[in-house]
Formats: structure tokens, sequence, C-alpha cells
């Protein structure tokens, strides 16, 4: 047997993956020629070197950027559109319709620089006025009282029709419309906070749930769209300065944005604090909340991560959720045992 | 592990179900990261790269075919976003050797446990860097990946039997690079 017969599953040998047969004709190359286990001692020592480096974690800006990728695609696919030009071209093929093409695109041209003259900066002052008049009579969201707040951000959800197209799904479950503030509260009445929880844990929480102290930082503002609401979240992890406000403001994100590529780059940006025990209990508390498969494992996999023990009884719920995503199911019952 | 398989995946992004690929990103960013962070040993340029690999799906969603294999044809993508980057940069394979020292990744001046560990990856890191780009490729991919010899012959265009060889020499190059070295 020659050297280049057998070099194809030398590897394969040193790792001992080979079938009987093949291995029996290495090891008889070997026994012909002795010098060739030096060979194969030098290849076993690379592999195991090559293959005992770890794979190193990439900064945590990568998944917001993918995400807000993906958001954006989401909001405006790019469509194939047959170029102008193309039908032009077609009319002026036929010399029939020539000069009734020449015709009609000398209209078309000079339609085109009398609009361009008429609407020049400057020249609308009838429509920049009106604007003008609409936003003095329509007080903006951060000047009106919560109770108005309220109806104003379903009309702007409303007008935002881009947005409610964004939400995407991975189950049935997926299509359920996230929970509002008010829901959440009765939700946490409903279900009693496990033992052990301080007072001031539970005010933290609820502060961070209405949003009543996000007065600087307005990070997640609702009359932004979600691209930018993905971009502020991106900058606060970048912000050297954390306190509570940003903190309150992720978390009121996690819980309440109806849009998941949203929620997912707030609980991103969550795992700066996950250190913190009341952003532990949050984000454990937050699985409850979360139809989204995406969120959910995003949820899970920061519960592992951070040995979340509390979060046993929100995975444990999960589980038994009806129509519950296959792979969350997977990924929480791993969960459960690996922080059990 | 995964009940939806890969390839399922990717067909439901190809239909337009283009969320779904955040699963996909879930299993793979973090492998193709090193992928490109262990053939450019740049981590700024691994994250841009990466990143361009999920666009670059999106926009050619369309050229995958149903059944094929899903990695093969990921890990095709991925070389050519890498290609294509240094072709823009006008950047040749050699003058990674003359940038590596700004662009490995740098665990100097740090104690602690992990130490060891980093200084292998260094040492890693730096070899690989000594070996030509295809080598090189074909090695992680195929010991660090842990990817099959079928995959890797698709990704490469040669046979799986040629895949088994040029991963064979390219770890004996490997070998040379580093006693020469350490």
């Amino acid at each position: 047997m020659k050297y280049e017969d057998i070099e194809p599953y030398l590897i394969d040998f040193v790792k001992g993956n080979l079938d009987e047969d093949l291995e029996y004709r290495i090891r008889a190359y070997l026994n012909a020629n002795p010098d060739f286990q030096k060979e194969i001692d030098e290849l076993k020592d690379t592999l195991e070197f090559v293959q005992e480096s770890p794979l190193i974690e990439p900064e945590p800006g990568l998944k917001m950027e993918f995400y807000a990728m993906l958001n954006a695609y989401q909001v405006s696919p790019p469509t194939e559109k047959t170029p102008v030009w193309t039908y032009i071209l077609d009319v002026f093929q036929s010399r029939k319709t020539l000069t009734w093409g020449s015709f009609i695109l000398v209209i078309f041209l000079a339609g085109y620089f009398t609009s361009n003259i008429i609407h020049q900066p400057g020249t609308d002052q009838s429509e920049s006025a009106l604007s003008a008049n609409q936003a003095q009579e329509k007080p903006s969201a951060s000047q009106a009282p919560y109770s108005e707040k309220k109806y104003q951000d379903q009309d702007l959800s409303a007008e935002n029709s881009a947005d409610e197209g964004e939400e995407y799904t991975l189950s049935s479950e997926d299509s359920k419309e996230p929970l509002a503030i008010s829901e959440i509260e009765a939700l946490d009445n409903e279900i009693p906070a496990s033992g052990g929880i301080s007072d001031e844990l539970i005010a933290f929480e609820q502060r961070a749930r209405s949003g009543e102290d996000i007065s600087r930082d307005q990070l997640i503002k609702n009359d932004l769209n979600s691209d930018e609401r993905i971009q502020n979240i991106y900058t606060s992890m970048k912000s050297v300065n954390q306190d509570e406000v940003i903190i309150q403001a992720l978390i009121r994100a996690l819980n309440t944005d109806p849009n998941p590529n949203v929620r997912i780059a707030a609980i991103e940006a969550l795992e700066k604090f996950a250190g913190q025990n009341q952003v532990k209990h949050i984000i454990a508390r937050s699985l409850d909340n979360q139809s989204s498969a995406t969120v959910q494992l995003a949820t899970i996999d920061l519960i592992v991560k951070y040995q979340i023990k509390e979060g046993a009884s929100s995975l444990k719920k999960l589980l038994v959720q009806p129509g519950i995503n296959q792979t969350v199911k997977q990924q929480a019952e791993i969960a459960l045992e690996l922080i059990s | 592990m995964h009940s939806l398989s890969d390839e399922n995946i990717m067909w439901k992004v190809c239909n337009g179900q283009v969320e779904q690929l955040g699963l996909l990103f879930e299993r793979y960013h973090v492998k193709l990261y090193n992928f490109f962070l262990r053939t450019t040993a740049d981590k700024e340029l691994s994250q841009d790269l990466t990143q361009n690999v999920f666009e670059r799906i999106l926009k050619y969603k369309k050229t995958y075919k149903e059944g094929a294999s899903f990695k093969s044809w990921f890990y095709r993508i991925a070389r050519n976003v890498k290609i294509d980057h240094f072709k823009k940069q006008k950047m040749q394979t050699s003058s990674l050797d003359e940038a590596k020292a700004d662009r490995n990744p740098s665990f100097a001046g740090q104690d602690g446990p992990y130490m060891e560990q980093e200084e292998r990856i260094r040492i890693l890191y730096e070899s690989l860097n000594q070996l030509p780009s295809d080598k090189r490729e074909i090695l992680i991919l195929s010991q660090l990946e842990e990817m099959e010899y079928r995959e890797i012959a698709k990704i490469f265009d040669i046979t799986e039997n040629s895949a088994r060889v040029k991963v064979h020499r390219a770890l004996k190059s490997l070998k040379e690079v580093f006693h020469k070295k350490y």
C-alpha cells in the first residue's frame, strides 16, 4: 500500500473514526514503515492543539445590528420593479408609434419640470403652514397626561401601519397582541411574586413597567419607529453612565414594546446589567409575558447564562403553554436542567 | 437538539418567512464569527463580515435550492464575502502577516484563569496566519467548525477524497509553522 492511498484517511485514523478495514490497512503500512509513527504522533499533537481552542463570543453589537437589519428588511423589503425605461423603449421600438411616443415623452417631461418648479422649497407655503397649524393644535405625546397619551399611542400605532406589519411570528402563539401596561400590572396581581422579593424590588419593577421615572432618557419613545427604538437601545449599550433610568426603559421595552425585534434588542442590552439581582428577577419574570418564540429563546439563553434559578417557575409555565414552539420547548427543558 | 433542520428553516426564509433567519443567525453567528476571526485575525472586520453574510443571504435567498446542504451554501457565501472584501480593499492575503500585530485578537495584559487559554488562541491565530488562505480556510472548516468532508468538498468544488488530502496537508503545514515559531 502506498502513502498516497492512506493519506486521505490519516486524520480519521488519528481520531479513531475509521472502519476496521481501513484501520488495519494503515496499521499494516505503519508496521512496514516504523518512521511513519513520528508523523502520526505529530499529527495527533497538532490536532489536539487546534481542537482545544475555544470559540470566542462576538460583541453584543453584532446581534443588535443583525436584528436591526432584519427588521428593516421586513419593514421595507426590496421590490423587483421593471424599469420605466423598458416600457418607453418598447414604445419606441415600433416605428408606427414613434411620433406618438415622442409626443407623450415631451408632454411627460414638460409636466415633470413644471411640477418641480411649482414644488420647489419655499413655494409651497400653504402646505407647510397647514402642517404647522396642525402641529400646534395637536399636543405632543410627551406633553399629554398619561390617560390621554394612551389614546395617542393608539392613534400612532394605527397611523404607523409599517410597524404593525413588522411584527413577526414563529408560531401561532406569536400573533397574540403584546400585553398593555395595565394588563401586565393585572397579571402581576394574579401571580404572586416569588418568595424573598423585597418591597424595594417590587417598586423598582413597577416603576420600570409604568415608565413613570423615564423623563430624561426617553429611550424607547412610542413615537419612534422600531428601527429608531432599536438604535436607541444599541446606543444605550455604549453609554458609560448606565443608571436605573436606562434599565427601567429597557425593562419597559422588554415587557411592553409591540415589536419583537425591539424586545430582543432590549434583552440583549439588559444582559449588561444581568449581574444585578433585580434585573435577574425581571428577566426571569418577563418570560411570562413573551409570546414571540425568538424573544422567548433569547430570554431562556440569559436565564441559563446567568444561572437565574428563579426562572425555573417561568420555564415550567412556558412548557405547559398550548401551542408552544418546539424549539422553545426543547430549549426550555434543557434550561430547566441546567439551572436546577 | 433542533426540531427544524437548517435546510427547512432556510427554505421558509426563501418563501418569504424572513423572520426565520433569526433562528439560523442564533445557530451560526458565533461559529461564523470565529471562522472570520481565525482567517482574518481581526475582530472588528469579523463582525462586519458576519453581518454581511446574513445580509447577502437575505439578498440572494432565492438562489438557495430546496434540499441543498445549508451549511455548504452558507460557507460558500462566507468565503465569497471575505474574498470580495479583500478584493475591494485591494488587500493581498500576504498582507495579513504585515498587519497581524494590529489585528491579532489581543489579550495582552490580562491576568487570571483564562490567560493560558488566551495564549493558546493567540499562538493558533499567529500560526494560522502563516498559512495560505485556502489551507487556512479548509483547516478551520474541517477542524474548528467540524464540517464533514463532503460539505467541504462542495464549498471548494473538489472531490471528497481531495478534501481529505487537502485537510491533512493543511494540518501538516500548520504543524511546520508551529514548530518553526515555537
